[in-house]
């Protein structure tokens, strides 16, 4: 009743990237809310664990959409991937308490944000 | 000086009582996904309300029945049943999604999973309910509420483009996800025009004690406190386009998300604002919500009611709203995601307007109950076009709700 519904692989291709770009994006700025002592340990944790699901979600969508670009879509399952290990990261060391894993796993985070970037310009690229 | 203090009164409660987790949770979502592009739907769904409250105040203050009662009356049980039906069902809903609000906001504010204070919420709700007066739960609550006035505060202090703002307030199409743009449109009209806000507000007329005196008083709280509720969910607009739309995020679909509208704001505070506003809004809607309810059935069936008797002088009355708060609880102690029951609830409050609207047309028109205070011209073509609103509506949330839902 809730799941949007996507017209063709391409498009649930494109709206699952698209929340993952969202989802990294709120990864990012709770973290740095937390590193700023704006956000609690409890709350920053709990929304990295919720971000965590949503990029796993999208990462196992993507995958799982039947596009005729099999090494682009495999591209962007990777950098999805990346995201969410760098977000698990995230949530366990702001669990710990851990100011230099935090830092670690914003760069990480950051990093994965890019191949994200680069792998939907790679597959919404015009084709010949 | 009274009448004056009444009416300012009347608009801290309206001010208050306006943001709850839908309108809260849809403005959210507008701004992000579309950034001040459905401002126009906030303003319609806040001119729809003013003109519905306005009546049901009126109605109230002259015919001194309620808008459910008049229904009953004017058209006999079996036709009253349909509103009644659909209006308790959209309520029930409703009430699930504030007391999901209340429980998400305890727990940001604890680290315990929001299941867990359901049941919680409910209670203490009930016991608002059993113990406090009408005047507490409408005022001491909705006072309370202010707080939700930060998002306006935030908003100005981001310094948006003015110009731009002005420009959301006329509705354009969307350059992408179509679907989706008109569905929060739906779901922002369902939150700004619901059924639970004008009953109450003609169920608290009489509570009142309103006569014709109260209706220049009736026409400045509607009128006023309306307009000053849709500026602050315009606050939340503007503060998710300008926060959550500027960092990337587009998709609002976790309600972990929400306090990072006011943190980048207001720091440490902007968090602690966040869960206040959150909590008092949504716990002082279900206890409007829940009171609704127990005024409908009352009303319905002809029991006694009144929130300032005791429990056991309108045994009914107190019985619905328990019962209510109870049932309503259920599924989010069960772990039903609060803010997509919000935004579905909002949908179909949508979608349910017809039945609770159409009834205007003839009771604020008919000389028995209004005498010369009946509609004129402007306030019919306002009801008209807000039914023909609402058949619109009812007639395409089903189809968005599947292609545009989050």
């Amino acid at each position: 009743m809730f799941v949007l519904t996507a017209c063709s692989p391409s498009d649930q291709i494109e709206q699952q990237s698209k929340t993952a770009a969202s989802a990294a994006q709120t990864a990012s700025l709770v973290l740095d809310a937390w590193a700023s002592g704006a956000a609690p340990s409890k709350y920053t944790s709990r929304t990295l664990q919720s971000v965590g699901k949503t990029l796993a979600d999208a990462g196992a969508q993507i995958q799982s959409a039947k596009s005729p670009e099999a090494s682009e879509q495999a591209g962007l399952t990777a950098a999805v991937g990346q995201l969410s290990t760098a977000v698990t990261r995230a949530a366990t060391a702001v669990q710990d308490g851990n100011r230099p894993g935090v830092e670690q796993a914003q760069q990480d985070l950051r990093a994965a944000t890019a191949a994200l970037n680069a792998s939907q310009s790679k597959y919404f690229a015009p084709k010949p | 000086m009274k009448k004056l203090l009444e009416i300012s009164l009347g608009i801290v409660t309206s001010v208050g009582g306006f943001l709850e987790v839908g309108s809260m949770a849809t403005a959210a979502q507008a701004g992000a996904a579309f950034r001040f592009q459905l401002i126009w739907a906030v303003v319609l769904g806040t001119i729809c309300i003013i003109f519905l409250v306005e009546m049901a105040g009126r109605f109230a203050a002259v015919s001194h029945h309620t808008i459910a009662d008049g229904i009953r009356e004017r058209f006999g049980f079996n036709v009253f049943l349909w509103p009644l039906l659909a209006t308790l069902l959209v309520n029930f809903l409703v009430m699930s999604a504030e007391i999901g609000g209340a429980a998400i906001a305890l727990e940001l504010a604890t680290g315990i999973g929001f299941q867990w204070w359901a049941l919680p919420v409910a209670f203490l709700a009930w016991l608002f309910l059993w113990k406090g007066t009408f005047g507490f739960i409408e005022k001491g609550v909705s006072i309370l509420g202010l707080v939700t006035l930060c998002f306006v505060v935030g908003a100005v202090m981001l310094g948006p483009d003015w110009g731009q703002v002005a420009a959301g307030a006329v509705p354009t199409l969307p350059d992408h996800d179509a679907a989706k743009y008109w569905f929060m449109a739906v779901s922002i009209l369902g939150a700004s025009i619901s059924p639970y806000l004008f009953m109450f507000y003609s169920s608290g007329a009489i509570e009142d004690q309103w006569d014709k005196s109260y209706l220049g008083t009736n026409r400045a709280i509607a009128g006023l406190g309306m307009s000053f509720g849709g500026t602050i969910a315009i606050g939340v607009l503007i503060v998710a386009a300008l926060v959550l739309a500027a960092h990337g995020i587009d998709q609002v679909d976790d309600y972990h998300q929400l306090p990072l509208m006011l943190i980048p704001i207001f720091g440490f505070w902007g968090f602690v604002l966040f869960v206040a506003s959150l909590g008092i809004a949504c716990f002082g809607a279900a206890l409007e919500v829940g009171l609704q309810q127990a005024y409908l059935v009352a009303q319905g069936f002809g029991w006694t009611w009144g929130e300032d008797q005791k429990p056991r002088d309108d045994p009914g009355f107190s019985t619905v709203y328990t019962v209510s708060l109870l049932l309503a609880a259920i599924p989010i102690a069960l772990g039903l995601d609060p803010l997509r029951l919000t935004i579905f609830s909002m949908a179909l409050t949508a979608a349910s307007l017809p039945l609770s609207v159409v009834p205007f047309l003839f009771l604020l028109n008919d000389e028995r109950y209004v005498g010369e205070h009946r509609n004129g011209m402007i306030s019919n073509a306002a009801v008209i076009f807000i039914i023909a609103l609402g058949f619109v509506l009812a007639v395409v949330t089903i189809p968005l709700q599947i292609f545009g839902g989050t």
